[in-house]
């Protein structure tokens, strides 16, 4: 699945397609402080969907996106929304976490129909462990009506569409 | 993708600090720079209203009885600079509300903020954000 070891600032690395080639791949981290964000306020499904979707399924996206259109501040900078890039795709499945922390488990089961999976990465500044960008936030959208794989509105709701493929 | 057994391996891996479970909460994500309130641990359908805000539904809840089990604030950090407000102090979340609807004074988001945001933070007693850290200010 293209995982990488996890570097310092990240808990892991993980690869996926490249935003300017989908032939091509780019090394994705995900932030300690992300997952720790989950973890302090026992947010389960985040996490278990990371582990059952993002991590196993980026590679097959089938769009991908730049460009939130939103206001979006980050320090002194203002216009953040530009580096996000969105990857989505179909997934079949999601994930869950039911019972206790001691003796609960994660369920896999089929995601329902007309939605599609999103993923949302920030690009990061070039840096020497080459990784282009950060998973910050992962959900599900209804699917649009006219390109399949990709969220209603997608016109409207993100910048512009790097790339599709079948 | 690996079995369910090691993603349930992976996953307790996650919550090594001790006993705990799920409460309604809201934290400012400052890497999306958006506050998230979530009421509900599960998986979760994003429905946009506009580019200042997102409702929150339970993925598997039936169409026609949507659950709403929060929503995402956006550009709240933007929000801060335009105002002038003292980040560094915990900020009413009705203070967020009336700020998004006095700049985006549209019919379907004074129904929202009225009729789903306000009440389900008073229900919740989510009242305040702490921007710095993020974390829920106890009502």
């Amino acid at each position: 699945m293209g995982t990488a070891q996890p570097k310092a600032l990240y808990k892991h690395v993980l690869e996926a397609p490249s935003p300017t080639d989908p032939n091509n791949t780019v090394k994705l981290g995900l932030r300690n402080d992300t997952f720790q964000k989950y973890g302090q306020r026992w947010l389960t499904t985040p996490i278990a969907e990371y582990y059952a979707i993002v991590r196993g399924s980026i590679m097959e996206a089938r769009h991908a996106f730049r460009g939130v259109q939103r206001p979006m501040a980050s320090g002194t900078a203002m216009d953040v929304d530009e580096r996000i890039v969105v990857y989505t795709w179909r997934s079949l499945f999601s994930a869950s976490w039911v019972g206790s922390q001691f003796d609960g488990r994660v369920i896999i089961k089929a995601a329902p129909p007309g939605v599609v999976f999103v993923v949302l990465v920030r690009e990061e500044e070039a840096n020497e462990q080459g990784i282009f960008g950060s998973l910050e936030r992962w959900n599900w959208i209804d699917e649009d009506s006219e390109l399949p794989h990709a969220p209603v509105a997608w016109t409207t709701r993100y910048g512009k569409k790097l790339w599709s493929r079948t | 993708m690996e079995n369910q057994e090691e993603i349930t391996s992976l996953v307790k891996e996650a919550f090594t600090g001790g006993a705990g479970t799920f409460r309604p909460c809201a934290f400012f994500d400052d890497r999306l720079d958006c506050i998230r309130v979530i009421t509900k641990d599960c998986s979760v359908l994003e429905e946009r209203i506009n580019d200042r805000i997102t409702i929150l539904l339970d993925l598997y809840a039936p169409k026609e009885r949507k659950e709403c089990i929060g929503f995402t604030l956006k550009g709240a950090y933007h929000l801060c600079q335009q105002h002038g407000w003292d980040k560094s102090r915990p900020i009413k979340m009705s203070q967020f509300l009336d700020a998004i609807l006095a700049s985006v004074p549209e019919k379907a988001v004074k129904v929202f903020i009225e009729l789903v945001a306000k009440p389900l933070v008073e229900d919740k007693q989510i009242n305040e954000i702490d921007m710095l850290d993020g974390e829920l200010v106890p009502a």
